[in-house]
């Protein structure tokens, strides 16, 4: 089991710029890495055109996987230009509306960034794990913290 | 999709190294799952000489090789039935890492008898299912010699990812376009001259499909190959195959696979002497039965076309041939089927039966009606393809009506003035030629008087037919440079 979060964005004027921008912005809060550096390579989705998939530099030396600028890259996400017929099948005109999705799973986003090495444990519900990882329950992530 | 490096190659003139073709895949889309190099790999295998196999003294299906490896000679125990004095064979010394069995071996001591490296079998090598014996290499191979040079090994192996909308990658040629397209080098000219038949084929094509459904095989062609021998294929093809992991059948069958994976078109060989009568194109009758080439009997029904002659069905249009008029090694007088089917009937068709096969992947995939066309994307598609294709001498431009992801990302500059692009979004059936008509001649005028204002400028009018679940058909006049 794992899960999926999906992002959305319906407006007269969204293009591929702020996908970029929105996934940028992102993916370098989220890991904690300024100058983390982003590769939009062109991909297909049915629902989205064009159609992105995005890798994040890291660096494997020794074997340890670092999240930052580096030789390598990660894929971690699928984004896109929101398909002009999803959008009149919605009963949207795509000749006025447009916009851009992504998706990304959020427990492997987790896992790269607190370093969690197996994803079953996410399930277990085991309070001892979550303290061992320093969150508490009912935690509510800021900007102030860190997210 | 696999391919090795120098047969991509043979269709694309670059001096990139393989680093910069592989990330200029992953950056165009064509995802690069992995690289193997086996030269890398199968290094510590060499060509040996069995200078002596006696008897293991105490074990019955064993035997002890006294082995030349061109340096020094050294005893192993064999198990394999097949060794013997005076063959050729691949050895692995000691330390060598045995990729089949993922063992680094050791020396060793096998029933008493002192056993120093291993002679090896292609499943021992991971390069097949091959274990009845150990890999018997011809008495010229050069002792000490690379064994993936001497086996045409010394290939790097490249695997990309092709989405679902890239049928035109399902071909060697169809990748190394894209790479040229993207800067990679230039796409080497294809010896496409037209050889004229020096007989009559009797064997004649038909198609038989009702008016409204014409679209699910739109065109067919064949010709009658008289007098060939079949045999096993040349070495180079039989290396190819296997380092893309097919298995070499036959010359016959070979080529046909070859072409399907070099060119991404699928093609069908008939045994000519057992077809009676002609070949048509048509919907199954339903419960029609036909063993299939991979020995298995499917029920056909009539949402299905299959290829008839006056015995019942010979092929599953699109998917998959028959048994009883394929290709053995005694075959003689052949005959062979271009087709173009229609990728839902092509899907669903394989949907039904479960058959999973090569022409399958690419017939639903949406075959292109001509090879060698070239897809525009963007906006200002029609301008940035006639840029690209003048370019790359590609003869065909053809335009999707959606923008795509190159113009949207900016990449592509056109540097010509005049777009003159009409695209007609109707169903073929209902498409009224008038129109087209029309269209073509309003277009040619207009193209006509750019010719005659810029002297050093051709006018094109090509015309297309777009065999996706819409047919659709796209008309563009596009200025050109004369060649």
């Amino acid at each position: 089991m794992f899960h999926q979060v999906e992002g959305l964005v319906i407006d007269k004027k969204s293009h591929m710029g702020h996908l970029k921008g929105t996934l940028t912005a992102f993916c370098r809060a989220f890991f904690g890495v300024d100058d983390l550096p982003l590769r939009f390579r062109p991909s297909y989705f049915p629902f989205t055109e064009p159609s992105a998939e995005v890798d994040i530099g890291c660096s494997r030396e020794g074997g340890e996987l670092k999240i930052g600028p580096g030789k390598d890259w990660l894929e971690i996400l699928g984004c896109g230009m929101v398909h002009p017929k999803v959008l009149a099948n919605c009963g949207i005109d795509p000749e006025e509306y447009q916009g851009f999705a992504f998706g990304m799973g959020i427990e492997r986003i987790a896992m790269l960034k607190y370093g969690f090495p197996d994803l079953r444990i996410f399930f277990e519900s085991d309070l001892r794990w979550l303290k061992h990882y320093g969150f508490v329950p009912l935690e509510i992530p800021s900007m102030v913290r860190g997210m | 999709m696999k391919f090795t490096l120098n047969w991509l190659k043979d269709h694309l003139e670059t001096e990139a190294s393989l680093q910069e073709i592989t990330d200029k895949l992953s950056m165009i889309g064509l995802e690069v799952e992995g690289v193997e190099d086996r030269a890398e790999t199968l290094k510590p295998f060499t060509v040996a000489y069995v200078k002596e196999a006696k008897q293991h003294p105490n074990a019955d299906r064993l035997r002890v090789c006294i082995v030349d490896t061109g340096t020094e000679e050294v005893q192993v125990v064999c198990g394999a039935p097949n060794a013997r004095t005076g063959m050729k064979g691949v050895f692995a010394p000691v330390g060598s890492y045995v990729p089949g069995i993922d063992l680094t071996l050791k020396a060793g001591k096998i029933r008493g008898e002192a056993s120093n490296g291993m002679l090896v079998s292609e499943r021992e090598m991971g390069l097949s299912d091959e274990h009845e014996g150990i890999i018997d290499l011809p008495e010229d191979a050069p002792l000490g010699a690379s064994f993936a040079e001497v086996a045409g090994l010394n290939d790097p192996v490249i695997e990309i990812a092709i989405t679902p909308n890239r049928g035109d990658c399902l071909g060697v040629r169809g990748v190394a376009r894209d790479l040229v397209a993207a800067g990679l080098g230039t796409l080497k000219p294809l010896d496409t001259t037209r050889k004229e038949g020096s007989f009559e084929s009797p064997i004649k094509w038909r198609r038989d499909l009702p008016a409204d459904r014409q679209e699910a095989c739109p065109f067919v062609a064949g010709r009658y190959f008289r007098g060939v021998k079949n045999g096993p294929s040349p070495k180079w093809l039989q290396d190819r195959l296997r380092a893309i992991g097919l298995r070499p059948i036959s010359a016959l069958v070979d080529i046909t696979n070859y072409v399907t994976y070099d060119l991404g078109r699928p093609l069908h060989v008939f045994d000519a002497d057992k077809v009676k009568g002609d070949v048509v194109m048509r919907f199954a009758q339903p419960g029609a039965e036909i063993l299939a080439l991979d020995g298995n009997t499917y029920t056909l029904d009539d949402t299905m076309v299959a290829i008839h002659d006056d015995n019942g069905p010979e092929g599953i249009g699109g998917v998959m041939g028959g048994e009883v008029s394929g290709c053995q090694d005694d075959t003689t007088n052949v005959f062979l089927e271009v087709a173009l089917f229609d990728p839902d009937m092509v899907a669903q068709t394989g949907r039904k039966l479960g058959i999973h096969s090569d022409a399958r992947f690419r017939f639903e995939r949406g075959l292109d009606p001509r090879d060698f066309v070239l897809f525009a994307f963007g906006g200002a598609g029609p301008l940035h393809a006639v840029a690209i294709a003048r370019e790359l001498g590609v003869p065909e431009v053809l335009v999707p009506a959606r923008p795509g992801l190159t113009n949207a990302l900016g990449c592509l500059v056109a540097d010509l003035r005049q777009d003159l692009v009409n695209t007609i979004n109707e169903p073929l059936a209902t498409l009224d030629m008038g129109v087209v008509k029309d269209t073509l001649e309003t277009q040619r005028a207009q193209g006509e008087a750019i010719n005659a204002a810029e002297q050093d400028e051709i006018v094109d009018l090509p015309a297309f037919l777009r065999l996706h679940p819409v047919v659709r058909i796209e008309l563009s006049v596009v200025p050109r440079t004369r060649r």
